[in-house]
């Protein structure tokens, strides 16, 4: 199936200022110096119309910076993002304001991200007004529906997020994003910080709305149970880099890259029983000074003589399933 | 035997404008030596006021005013700060979600470390020394004589709470209080904390009240299980039987909302409503407005505590069966 958005070979670099504790620590004889991060590392994945990509990695692997890479919030530091099949920066200006509604963000933490002084009914109304999508004198009805639909009560149109739980704001960005009629929704851990009982709720509206709109979903997030629930395919990422994409069902069942298999070992389970755990050693080494060639190399318990040289590519193991490893070449 | 730590009908309230909220609303529990009591609940629900208070530390307009907390033999409550300093850190420690609670930023570790072994116990700076080499050795730091020297910030979350768990365990308390000491950690790190203090703990008989909103962390690790809600403590029992055969409405409900008890990719089980505000609880049980099993006598009186075979304890007027989640 042709992608609806899709990131070739993409590359994102920050150069990071030494931050307060550094230049503390610069005061009593540490080092202070400007310092590079790569985010990512020549990322390539497409997303289908429809679709649910699961993303999945741990601190810092880069998940979010990927997630607003393809929402268009942030610039590719190398490569690029094609949007029904055309590059996005080659679009004339029209064309891009499209293309850019048609992938909206949902964060983590609504409250950082809904302006504290404007009532819901603006935080929700203040994109579809201004790009056109409806008409002043229709816009309360437009608001109170989109409420309705995520499950909000419309009367509390007038409110301020402060004086909503993080489950409803949390429905609110749902909201806000809907209301440009986007495409693509690049969830950003948007239920990590819920609790059990009102994650439940929420998965539930993403289902739904999927099934109400035809939406395609990244959906990023570090609990591997909500993910498998909800994905069609799964993408691990490892600082920076993606080590295996595949159908969710068949990674779940059947991991195939080394650091999937660790992921799912060390993933906490409803076990019926207290037991010994046997955690994956070692910890995520810092993406300032990543380890050479496989990333992963100095927890692999497999890692070979190649595997600290080599970058292994990511290539394709089975229909529809790619995986970045030397053991590729030596089954 | 004496319970390493007894906590009997604990009420702690916060005297706000808006009126009083009952935190804490008479909460009992006891955990044996060596033993690993979870605590979970949702956000509110009072599992961080009930560590607080058995730690002395609760501030204003925050109070205990009802209740008894027993460690060994002796009542902590009522205690004057000056008796509570000589406990906290000696003989019930402390580790919190957030490492830098319990750490110092601008001092460096070996600094901090030192500090806390002569806080309680007479002995050279050397020996403390070398006993705050071996606590870091124990919790998995590599290099520990190079990262005494290091400040809090040159160490990653999963270090910094190693480090923290380290300092907790310095002199093998009687109890260790864990305040969702993994949650803003990686699987991979999580796992490997968890790892770490349930080895410690077996080998000091330190009993471990472990607070966390996850069943699934907790149900590898603790022998038994509380669930709280809305400043009660509504089921608890043996963890395997607690999550095989919930006996209470809302355990029941938490349990069918996860994934993993729900059909990939069907709709997911939902307890319906949300969590009550604690300043309008209802006057009857306060899970009432949600529970399905919900019956007349629910609604207007509360529903004590009672026992529920042997080894459960339960408020709830119309217990499940034997019933799967
Ligand atoms: N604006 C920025 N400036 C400097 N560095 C950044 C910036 N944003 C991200 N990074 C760095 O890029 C890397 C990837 O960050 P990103 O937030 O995308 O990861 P993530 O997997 O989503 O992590 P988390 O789960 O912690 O949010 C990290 O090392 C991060 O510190
Ligand atoms: N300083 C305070 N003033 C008033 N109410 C408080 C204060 N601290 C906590 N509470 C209330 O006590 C209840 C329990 O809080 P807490 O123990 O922190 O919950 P949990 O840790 O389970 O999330 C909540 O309803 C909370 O709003
Ligand atoms: S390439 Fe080598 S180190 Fe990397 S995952 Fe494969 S076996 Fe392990
Ligand atoms: S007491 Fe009644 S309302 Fe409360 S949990 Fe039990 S059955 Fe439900
Ligand atoms: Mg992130
Ligand atoms: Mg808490």
């Amino acid at each position: 199936m042709k992608p609806l958005i899709e990131a070739r070979h993409v590359s994102k670099r920050f150069t990071r200022p030494p931050d307060l504790a550094a230049k503390m620590a610069a005061l009593l004889g540490g080092k202070a110096r400007h310092e590079v991060v790569h985010a990512l590392d020549n990322v390539s994945l497409g997303l289908a119309e429809g679709e649910v990509l699961g993303l999945v990695g741990e601190s810092g692997s880069g998940k979010s910076t990927l997630g607003r890479i393809l929402a268009g919030i942030w610039e590719a530091s190398d490569g690029e993002v094609l949007f029904e099949g055309e590059r996005r920066d080659d679009l004339g200006s029209g064309d891009r304001r499209k293309a850019d509604l048609a992938v909206q963000m949902v964060f983590q933490d609504p409250m950082s991200s809904l302006n504290p002084r404007m009532r819901i009914a603006d935080i929700i109304g203040e994109a579809p007004l201004f790009h056109g999508i409806v008409p002043k004198s229709q816009l309360a009805a437009y608001v109170a529906d989109l409420m309705e639909r995520v499950g909000l009560d419309p009367s509390f149109a007038d409110r301020f997020p402060h004086q909503f739980s993080g489950g409803q704001r949390t429905r609110v960005g749902i909201a806000r994003a809907l209301a440009v009629k986007p495409r693509v929704i690049v969830a950003d851990e948007a239920v990590a910080s819920l609790d059990v009982s009102i994650q439940a709720q929420i998965i539930n509206l993403f289902m739904q709305l999927r099934a109400e709109f035809g939406l395609a979903y990244l959906f990023i997030s570090h609990d591997l149970g909500v993910v498998r629930h909800l994905a069609d395919r799964v993408a691990i990422l490892y600082l920076g880099r993606v080590v295996e994409i595949a159908p969710a069902d068949e990674l779940f069942q059947n991991p195939g890259h080394p650091y999937t298999q660790a992921l799912l070992a060390n993933m906490p389970k409803l076990e019926t029983g207290k037991h010994a755990f046997a955690p994956l050693q070692g910890e995520i080494p810092s993406p300032l000074n990543p380890p050479t060639g496989c990333h992963f190399h100095p927890r692999c318990p497999f890692a070979m003589e190649r595997c600290t040289t080599a970058v292994p590519v990511l290539q394709e193991t089975a229909r529809g399933r790619r995986s970045a490893c030397h053991l590729n070449d030596h089954p | 035997m004496t319970a390493a730590l007894q906590v009997s009908n604990l009420e702690t309230h916060f005297f706000t404008r808006a009126g009083v909220v009952k935190a804490v609303d008479g909460v009992s529990f006891s955990i044996a030596r060596g033993e690993v009591l979870g605590l979970v609940g949702e956000s509110g629900s009072g599992k961080t006021l009930t560590a607080l208070s058995i730690l002395g530390l609760v501030d204003p307009p925050g109070k205990i005013v009802a209740g008894s907390i027993r460690l060994g033999d002796e009542e902590l409550t009522g205690l004057s700060e000056r008796s509570w300093r000589a406990i906290r850190g000696k003989r019930i420690a402390m580790i919190f979600q957030d490492p830098m609670m319990t750490l110092n930023p601008v001092l460096r570790i070996e600094t901090q470390m030192i500090e806390a072994v002569l806080a309680h116990a007479v002995m050279s700076k050397d020996n403390a020394r070398q006993r705050c080499r071996e606590a870091l050795a124990r919790v998995g730091i590599p290099s520990p004589d190079e990262r005494l020297t290091a400040y809090p910030h040159q160490f990653s979350g999963g270090m910094r709470q190693r480090v923290a768990i380290a300092i907790a365990l310095l002199h093998s308390p009687d109890v260790l209080i864990a305040d969702e000491p993994t949650t803003a950690l990686d699987v991979t790190i999580q796992a490997q904390i968890v790892a770490e203090v349930q080895k410690l703990a077996a080998a000091t008989g330190t009993a471990i009240l472990w607070v966390t909103h996850d069943l699934a962390v907790v149900s590898g690790l603790s022998d038994r299980l509380a669930v709280m809600y809305a400043g009660r403590i509504v089921e608890e029992g043996p963890t395997t039987e607690v999550l095989a055969r919930p006996a209470h409405p809302y355990t029941q409900g938490l349990l069918r909302s996860l994934p993993v008890n729900n059909q990939r990719g069907r709709r997911l089980n939902q307890i319906p409503g949300s969590t009550p505000s604690l300043l309008r609880l209802p006057p009857g049980c306060p899970f009432a407005p949600r529970c399905e099993a919900r019956q007349e006598d629910c609604v207007s009186t509360r529903p004590p505590e009672s026992q529920h075979g042997t080894e459960r304890r339960l408020r709830c007027f119309h217990p499940l069966g034997e019933v799967s989640p």
